[in-house]
């Protein structure tokens, strides 16, 4: 694999619209998830040459059925998001699952697509994100700036959700923080829990109390700071310009500075995410030869363009619509960015090419990442040439479980993390830690059960503990490092000394 | 500067841009949020002289250790 294959198993659908959705919310960790996303395959790039320390043949079993593991689960994360964006523009899941699993399937018989694949799909999001700007008509510090400025993150008068309003994708509580009259477009029941949620900077005085409202097209209900509105899926409301959107940052300057950033408990997501991050992109971002000096420019620049693009359409996202997030998949509903900048027709079609460019991603991704496992089956320096044989049937089964995986809903990030967290701690950090082969295979063991373990867990660990849960790496990976080590000095290299 | 080297010190150059990142997140005084032409401090460093500063230590090494 050249660097420039390697990356593409990174610049991902699933990776984009992460960032662009952190960004748009104004997330704690949202810098420093940009910032590694951007360091981890560098870090990796930049990694030596050198082969791994020979394993036993259990220990390289493990390590093969790890990659595919974490392989499937990054495929299948990307996947999801297909789905979700297929939802979000008026299909089904399974509309995009059916259409692109076939693609990931057969992107190993045509190995220069990871190649052209990933420079075409990071070109096309970095045109979409430089129309988008033109249309916002600011550069993206400027919308940053004015964000920042803004006294809150309010429904604007042409949005969809107040003029015709939309309907939801999924059930969804939203939470008010001032009075707001919500208008029914389509006739149904509408629950209001009252009095459980403090209002800005008050207590919660009220004591909860539930009331349903069954109302008809044009009926409107008013809540009050505190409320909580429950919607079903498919009900279609409107909402009152000029007010806060439920959900979002209280103020341009909470969005851009949110209250507690140095938490312990934020100083710990992100040394998870950094430990995610770069150990998962260690796992698959594994070029096998030098670079050209044309290759060594291009490497890097497509990974800064991949992440800076990301970054900027989250910030043109909350400048124009910070409703977008309102019914629907949060991690997707960036995508809807042009629709609300340009407007109709031509946001439509600027949509769908970026959800076309997500489509190219994936094909890159999927040949990139059928590309590592063929090498870590052994079959290295043949990756110019198309997958064959019995390899080729497996990686389309591969494909085919990973989309069967996407039909459920789920959090695309998530996954992401499972897999690359997964590749992190039972996969890279008992490389690292160059023990015995007998000592690798316990670290492996010991990462990937504490990883399971911990992700398994994660709903009933204390609120302390939470970022633990969700980047079980944080701790497995370290773990598997140490276990690893033990047997570092009961191996000291003995010249002809029989191999065991 | 053999190949290995430059490796070496380009990993260092990308550890410390990550750890700039905290210094500039977590750090005393919060010193992220101050606005430099009404931008963060924080988004400055993580949105563009981060990025530049790894992807041009990176290009460097590679370029260096492809001419070995």
């Amino acid at each position: 694999m050249t660097p420039l294959v390697a990356l593409a198993t990174w610049t991902s659908p699933v990776l984009f619209v992460a960032l662009a959705a952190r960004v748009f919310r104004g997330d704690p960790d949202a810098p420093l998830l940009v910032l590694t996303a951007l360091v981890a395959p560098l870090l990796a790039l930049l990694r030596s040459a050198e082969p791994a320390a020979p394993d036993e043949p259990w220990s390289a079993r493990l390590n093969v059925a790890v990659a595919v593991a974490a392989i499937g689960l990054v495929l299948a994360a990307n996947l999801t998001v297909l789905g979700d964006a297929a939802a979000l523009v008026g299909g089904r899941r399974w509309h995009a699952v059916v259409a692109v699993v076939p693609l990931a399937a057969a992107a190993p018989l045509l190995p220069a697509l990871a190649r052209w694949g990933a420079g075409l799909g990071v070109a096309s999001v970095l045109l979409a994100a430089l129309a988008v700007g033109a249309g916002v008509g600011a550069p993206p510090w400027t919308a940053w700036r004015e964000v920042a400025a803004r006294p809150a993150l309010a429904f604007d008068e042409r949005s969809a959700w107040v003029t015709e309003g939309r309907p939801l994708l999924a059930a969804t509580t939203l939470r008010f923080t001032e009075p707001h009259r919500i208008t029914a477009v389509s006739a149904g029941a509408y629950r209001v829990i009252e009095g459980d949620v403090a209002p800005e900077g008050g207590r919660a005085g009220r004591p909860p109390v539930v009331r349903e409202w069954r109302l008809a097209a044009g009926d409107s209900l008013a809540v009050r700071p505190g409320d909580r509105l429950v919607l079903e899926a498919g009900a279609r409301v409107r909402f009152e310009a000029g007010k806060r959107v439920p959900g979002t940052a209280i103020s341009g300057a909470v969005w851009a500075d949110p209250p507690g950033r140095a938490s312990a408990g934020n100083v710990l997501r992100a040394l998870g995410i950094v430990v995610t991050l770069v150990g998962g992109a260690a796992a698959l971002v594994r070029p096998h030869r030098p670079p050209t000096p044309g290759l060594a420019l291009v490497a890097p620049g497509l990974a800064i363009g991949f992440t800076l693009a990301a970054t900027t359409w989250g910030v043109y996202a909350v400048h124009a619509a910070p409703d977008l997030e309102l019914g629907g998949s949060r991690l997707v509903a960036t995508l809807l960015t042009p629709a609300a900048v340009v407007g109709p027709p031509w946001g439509r079609a600027l949509t769908f090419g970026v959800i076309g460019g997500h489509v190219l991603l994936l094909i890159a991704t999927a040949s990139a990442l059928s590309a590592r496992l063929r090498h870590l089956l052994g079959a290295a320096g043949d990756d110019q040439r198309p997958m064959s044989g019995l390899r080729a049937l497996g990686w389309g089964g591969l494909a085919l479980a990973a989309g069967t995986a996407a039909l459920w809903p789920a959090d695309g990030f998530t996954v992401l993390v499972v897999g690359l967290g997964l590749a992190a701690s039972a996969g890279v950090a008992p490389q690292l830690a160059r023990g015995s082969a007998r000592a690798r295979l316990a670290g492996a063991l010991v990462g990937g059960a504490a990883f399971t373990g911990l992700l398994v867990s994660a709903g009933h660990l204390p609120g302390w503990a939470e970022p633990f849960g969700a980047f079980p790496a944080l701790v497995a990976g370290p773990l598997a490092w140490l276990v690893a080590g033990r047997g570092r000095h009961q191996v000291a290299p003995v010249a002809g000394a029989p191999r065991r | 500067m053999s190949s290995g080297a430059a490796r070496r010190v380009g990993v260092l150059i990308l550890l410390v841009v990550l750890g700039g990142a905290f210094l500039f997140a977590f750090g005393p005084r919060a010193v992220g949020a101050v606005r430099l032409a009404g931008v963060s401090l924080l988004w400055w460093y993580a949105g563009l002289v981060g990025p530049v500063v790894a992807g041009g230590a990176t290009a460097l090494v590679l370029l260096l250790a492809g001419r070995r």
